[in-house]
């Protein structure tokens, strides 16, 4: 009994420092949603784009940036990255049949993913944590690398956070999201509205992809992994609703390590699922959903 | 001007890219040339004169291409080889499960990612009951369509409620749960193994025996199948319910307007989808004799999108040639690299980006005699 709430205790530690990098590639996948009417399904491959440009400004680079310096390239170049994508490949589809833009990421995730495969193999790449020392937890010790990435990841979702309730452009965002058309007749400039979106979106992403780097390694498939749990944070925790995605990012995080204790592998996900289809039928808005999804 | 010229500009120049990257020089531009050839038919195309146009086009109809298709479908045993046979019954597999997905994607706009995953539970279902209980072949196979159709439904039933384009986040994840329960629930399905059966005689009324392990019998029955689907669907999808369909494609609000119970539609739609997904798996279980989990994977998913789309949505003879197609890109592609889909994937969002309606799509707007000025027919 000890041992199992010992268990119980460590998993979920786990399970809120998963949920919190979840809600970092959520958000932006949510407010792309919610702004640009896109399901980025490229989401979770700008995610891998980014721990591999960690990996390489760390492996050119050392000496000159460390290891949080490579998260902010990352970030930084993906976020430019993903605002060439926005200008060419997206730009003419808005607007139009929502389909085209879906099945342009799809076709895009698809590229990139394979790209990655081509050019760095299937083997995973190490990164090297940049704190190495661990706190004693029960009997076991817990590195102290993970509880820091809880605190940078709740920082980077506060600031998102006051971004955009505090800031002229995020008041655009929010307008943005409230009402397409109304936005645009008040003067808010909406296609710069979406170009901001999608490259703050893909750089938060690719920030979160560098900081869970040293734990995971870093290699071509990591984006789909991710990709599936961050679709289902994103309905159960509502459009474009942040307060929400964090919520939901923090409950899938805490139900599949909690699951973990009793399933194995890649089981977990039916249970996310199942609170999925339990979210479809009963609050098909999501936790806190402005606009309804249906 | 600079939107168009970046839209159509960078994916075009990722193309050459990468085809140079991943070919060697000849077989690239031989590749290149190949896919510019299909703009160029379909401009050649969009300016015969109209009576070239009205002439030709009723050939093109079922009436006059479909007895041929048949007559080609029912002569092929006696003058294409082993190989050659077991290619084109895959061929036309495909196809069936491309033209399945088009009936959601091309007739209500409801687009799948899991119908490889579908298609793998089908499959599974009727290999379980063949090994696992020992059940004769046709009960097995009737198991496997009911399941399949069953789980479609159950994902159309809950994806319905959210609106059309959340339905592709809600399917992608049916499908990697069902492909994660595959891989895990090893007991019943052998986990990463695959399930390996041996192939069944199907006796029909006990007038004659298809005995699946042989091609020419594989064949017929493939081939069979595959029409009468085609012919059943052309049927349905003409028929009230099917104009309804279409009707909820254009405009879903107004057909809610009118009465329709749009949802009820929706599922409906999706089992009909799910019967010709399940019916495809066991087909593929017969051809292959083993079912695998990598064929639940979603970028086999995500392949059928692009066969359908690629061949053209809402025309049910697009995703065959879809199929085909990019079938043929794959194989021409995989003498050179093991990254044929790289290259697909850019052809895919060209596609999209300049010609949504795909190959047979943009053929038929082409083609479609200019109604004369005056007439009212």
């Amino acid at each position: 009994m000890e041992q199992f709430l010992e268990r119980l205790v460590i998993e979920s530690v786990m399970g809120l420092q998963n949920g919190l990098v979840l809600a970092l590639v959520a958000a932006g996948f949510t407010l792309i949603l919610g702004v640009m009417n896109i399901v980025n399904f490229a989401h979770g491959e700008f995610y891998m784009a980014g721990a591999f440009a960690g990996w390489l400004a760390l492996k050119f680079g050392s000496g000159i940036v460390g290891f949080w310096g490579a998260v902010l390239i990352a970030g930084v170049v993906v976020a430019a990255f993903g605002f060439a994508i926005e200008r060419s490949l997206f730009r003419t589809t808005h607007g139009g049949n929502p389909f085209i833009p879906l099945l342009v990421s799809f076709g895009l995730a698809l590229v990139l993913q394979q790209s990655a495969l081509t050019i760095f193999g299937t083997i995973g790449k190490y990164m090297a944590p940049p704190i190495k020392a661990s706190v004693p937890f029960f009997d076991l010790e817990f590195p102290l690398y993970r509880i820091v990435i809880m605190g940078v990841a709740a920082l980077i979702m506060l600031l998102l956070w006051l971004f955009v309730t505090r800031t002229k452009w995020g008041v655009w965002i929010q307008a943005t999201i409230q009402n397409r058309e109304m936005a645009a007749c008040m003067g808010v400039p909406v296609p710069r509205v979406y170009q901001l979106v999608f490259a703050v979106g893909c750089g938060l992403a690719a920030m979160s992809g560098v900081l869970v780097a040293p734990i995971f390694s870093v290699d071509y498939s990591m984006g789909s992994d991710i990709i599936v749990a961050a679709f289902i944070v994103v309905v159960v925790g509502g459009l474009g609703s942040l307060p929400g995605t964090m919520l939901a990012a923090l409950l899938i995080g805490e139900l599949e390590a909690i699951g973990a204790i009793f399933l194995e592998g890649s089981q977990p996900q039916i249970l996310s699922l199942v609170v999925l289809m339990v979210f479809l039928v009963f609050r098909p808005n999501g936790l806190m959903g402005e606009r309804g999804l249906e | 001007m600079i939107d168009l010229s970046l839209r159509v500009g960078v994916p075009v120049v990722a193309l050459i890219g990468v085809t140079f990257w991943l070919l060697p020089a000849s077989a690239a531009v031989e590749l290149l040339l190949i896919l510019a050839l299909l703009p160029v038919i379909v401009w050649i195309l969009s300016r015969l004169p109209e009576q070239v146009k009205q002439g030709l086009q009723p050939y093109f109809g079922i009436r006059y291409a479909g007895p041929v298709i048949f007559a080609v479908g029912l002569s092929l045993p006696f003058w294409a080889g082993d190989f050659e046979l077991r290619f084109y019954s895959e061929m036309l597999i495909l196809g069936l499960l491309a033209m399945s997905l088009d009936v959601m994607m091309g007739y209500v706009g409801l687009a799948s990612f899991a119908h490889a995953a579908l298609a793998g539970v089908a499959a599974y279902a009727s290999a379980i009951m063949l090994t696992r209980y020992g059940w004769s072949p046709w009960p097995a196979i009737g198991f496997a369509v009911v399941m399949g159709t069953a789980i479609t439904t159950c994902m159309g039933a809950f994806s319905v409620r959210v609106r059309d384009i959340y339905f592709g986040i809600i399917t992608l994840v049916f499908g990697s749960v069902a492909f994660i329960v595959a891989n895990s629930w090893v007991s019943v399905t052998n986990g990463e193994d695959g399930m390996t059966i041996d192939l069944p005689t199907l006796g029909f009324l006990g007038l004659f025996g298809v005995e699946t392990g042989e091609f020419s019998h594989f064949w017929y029955l493939t081939f069979g199948v595959v029409f009468a689907s085609y012919l059943c669907l052309r049927l349905f999808l003409r028929s009230p319910v099917g104009l309804v369909f279409m009707g909820i494609r254009e405009n879903e609000r107004r057909a809610a307007y009118l009465g329709y119970n749009v949802n009820a539609y929706k599922i409906f739609n999706t089992a009909v989808s799910g019967f010709f997904t399940s019916v495809a798996g066991v087909l593929l279980l017969l051809k292959n004799g083993i079912i695998g989990t990598e064929q639940m994977d979603v970028i086999h998913s995500g392949e059928i999108v692009i066969w359908s789309v690629v061949g053209g949505l809402g025309t049910l003879v697009g995703p065959f040639v879809g199929a085909s197609f990019v079938h043929f890109l794959n194989d021409f592609l995989g003498e050179h690299t093991e990254r044929a889909i790289l290259v697909i994937g850019l052809f895919f969002i060209i596609t999209i980006l300049l010609a949504p309606k795909g190959i047979v799509g943009s053929i038929i707007e082409v083609w479609r005699v200019q109604p004369q000025a005056g007439s009212e027919e």
